[in-house]
């Protein structure tokens, strides 16, 4: 095509253009419009169906802010439920435990194994490396069962440790070491050091882990965010309510009451947990890991596949 | 990092004398590039490099043998366990058992039809909201794509208490819609034939926005020089994202699919859930089916068979994944 015939057509292109991409704009926000209401409503309803209270419910329009007071009186309902045990906040220590111990298990058993398979060569290791990619892609809850039937078989069920161990078991951990230190890592770093005398236990906290900077906010990330949303697992290990963890813990609360299905014969009348209160708990139960989500924003966006498609 | 390649360069000629640290960096290097080596190591360091390998990657060999191979190696034996019999009997009761209980039929055919649903609904909305955020400038697509990502702050137990509660035509921000499909109480909506759609939205709702974000890294990881070209041969926004980018981020869009159907096979959660509030004691999913065979009536051996079909199914699933997608090249090596 010559240069005139292809200006030409340019400027054409630019005419008519400029009214198509108006619709073309308006178009794609109106898509994302759509399903930040499909996702962000629900949420958005969790923030103020307690500032309704329960009677008042009923008149309101439910995205409608009601009165900062009901905020306090479901959270008193929820500490006076159960004889004032203060379930709630008992759960909410149960899985900060939980995450806390998940994300110890997972940074202390994983990075050393990704380091292992980064730099050493030992018979095994490819197989190693196959099984933890396999059990990465594996769901979590397929072998909460076989688990489950296991931890039958030892006795452990009821305990919290067979909340605790299992999540020492986190794939994902290794392979993203094991990634980082074969991608990003300057290893004739080791090499320096050794010949520098450097004993082999003394390198790898020394030298090793204080590069990790980059990958073990990746790892505490998920391995907390992975416990702390964990259902399956939980609620057929623990068997007492104060050993629950706050998921285990809220459905255990409101399936006492009536509130969810009213005709449901589950009786629950006379408990002080309604809607408000339920939606109260679950909002408790989100909000540390939202604040965890606004602080780690950067790293939400560098997620561990991209860079999968580079050419 | 001038003064450590200099450092690093005398170190490797000093370990020709087999200094065992030198030699054990060479050997280092080997395991991560493949590359072959180009003199064999002294036994004693090789040996030494063993160990060490061995000493860290043990930790986590005893919790993936724990908690991982050893529940299904034991359920697999249980599942063909002859009941009262010794270790070594084998049957396929349990097996028989299951197939003649009419729940599992239809809990089989619940699953299937939810990854059925499920998987190319995420894979066409997931793509779409994707390309269409990429589309966006840089702060609009942040913004709206951790608005999409919210949800999946939220226990899947807690999806399932807010998802009743906007179901429920009485307080719903949805009532109107709701209305519109001629539902007037939860009980409507609830309905045997809609639970499969109940448990989709659910579902959808907690896990897309992750996929959206990942999906979206793909897309930024696209060279900007190959949008530049395509735009001066006359492409359009929508040619781009169909012709261009789409065939760029294949591989992430499979990974998924793959990734969210086997999820949705485990789905467990949210019929659970659902069921304590309904009093509902027909298991709808084959995880929830397992665990009634094993809690409620101790038939551990019928739930091992069941878990275990479960398990054979999405570890093969993976092995594909991991052998035909080689995300990480090193395991061809």
């Amino acid at each position: 095509m010559s240069a005139w015939a292809s200006s030409a057509l340019r400027l054409s292109h630019q005419r008519s253009g400029r009214a198509r991409r108006l619709w073309v704009r308006l178009f794609v926000y109106a898509v994302l419009a759509v399903f930040i209401i499909y996702f962000a409503v629900p949420l958005v309803f969790l923030l103020l169906a307690p500032s309704q209270g329960s009677s008042e419910a009923l008149n309101a329009h439910p995205l409608q802010f009601g009165s900062i007071h009901f905020y306090w009186r479901a959270w008193s309902n929820l500490m006076t439920y159960a004889n004032g045990q203060k379930l709630l906040l008992i759960w909410g220590l149960n899985s900060l435990i939980y995450s806390v111990a998940a994300v110890v298990l997972a940074i202390v058993i994983g990075v050393p194994a990704g380091y292992s398979i980064a730099f050493f060569r030992f018979p095994g290791r490819r197989l190693i490396l196959l099984v933890t990619l396999i059990a990465m892609v594996v769901p979590q809850n397929a072998l909460v069962l076989p688990l489950f039937i296991g931890l039958s078989y030892l006795h452990l069920i009821g305990s919290r440790w067979g909340v605790i161990l299992p999540s020492g078991f986190f794939p994902l951990a290794v392979v993203l070491s094991y990634i980082y230190f074969s991608t990003h890592f300057p290893r004739q770093l080791l090499g320096a050091a050794r010949i520098d005398g450097c004993g082999e236990l003394r390198l790898f906290v020394r030298v090793v882990v204080p590069l990790t900077k980059n990958v073990l906010p990746l790892i505490a990330f998920f391995s907390f965010w992975a416990s702390w949303v964990n259902y399956f697992l939980p609620s057929v290990i623990l068997n007492q309510v104060t050993t629950f963890s706050l998921p285990v813990g809220i459905i255990n609360m409101s399936a006492a009451t009536n509130a969810i299905i009213p005709s449901a014969l589950n009786g629950g009348l006379g408990s002080p947990i309604g809607r408000p209160e339920l939606a109260e708990a679950g909002l408790f139960s989100i909000l540390p890991i939202i604040i965890i989500f606004a602080f780690s924003q950067k790293f939400l966006t560098q997620s561990p596949l991209s860079g999968a498609e580079k050419t | 990092m001038a003064w450590i390649d200099k450092k690093d360069a005398a170190g490797g000629s000093a370990s020709d004398i087999a200094l065992p640290p030198a030699s054990m960096r060479d050997a280092a290097e080997l395991a991560v590039t493949g590359r072959r080596w180009k003199r064999p190591l002294p036994a004693r360091a090789r040996r030494r490099e063993r160990l060490i390998g061995y000493a860290y990657v043990l930790p986590f060999t005893v919790f993936l043998l724990c908690f991982g191979v050893a529940p299904s190696v034991y359920a697999l034996i249980l599942s063909f366990h002859k009941e009262g019999g010794s270790i070594f009997s084998f049957t396929l009761a349990a097996y028989r058992f299951a197939f003649a209980d009419p729940v599992f039929g239809s809990a089989v055919k619940h699953v299937l039809e939810f990854a059925g649903v499920v998987t190319p609904v995420a894979l066409v909305l997931v793509t779409a909201l994707a390309l269409l955020l990429h589309s966006r400038s840089g702060s609009t697509a942040k913004v709206v794509g951790l608005l999409y990502f919210l949800p999946g702050a939220v226990s899947g137990s807690v999806v399932v208490l807010i998802w009743l509660f906007m179901l429920d035509p009485s307080s719903s921000p949805f009532q109107s819609l709701l209305h519109l499909m001629g539902w007037n109480s939860i009980v409507d909506v609830l309905a045997n034939g809609n639970l499969i759609w109940v448990f989709s939205v659910m579902f959808l709702w907690a896990v897309m926005g992750g996929w959206i974000v990942i999906t979206n890294g793909a897309l930024k990881n696209i060279p900007r020089e190959i949008d530049g070209a395509a735009q001066i041969d006359g492409c359009g926004p929508f040619a781009l994202a169909f012709f261009i980018h789409l065939p760029m981020i294949r591989k992430t869009l499979i990974l998924m699919s793959i990734l969210v159907l086997a999820a949705a096979s485990q789905i467990y959660t949210e019929p659970t859930v659902l069921a304590t509030f309904t009093d509902d004691t027909v298991p709808w999913g084959l995880n929830q089916l397992s665990y009634r065979y094993a809690f409620q009536f101790g038939l551990f051996e019928a739930a091992a068979a069941v878990a275990m079909m479960l398990v054979v199914v999405t570890v093969v699933v993976a092995a594909v994944v991991v052998w035909r997608l080689d995300f990480v090249k090193d395991t061809q090596s």
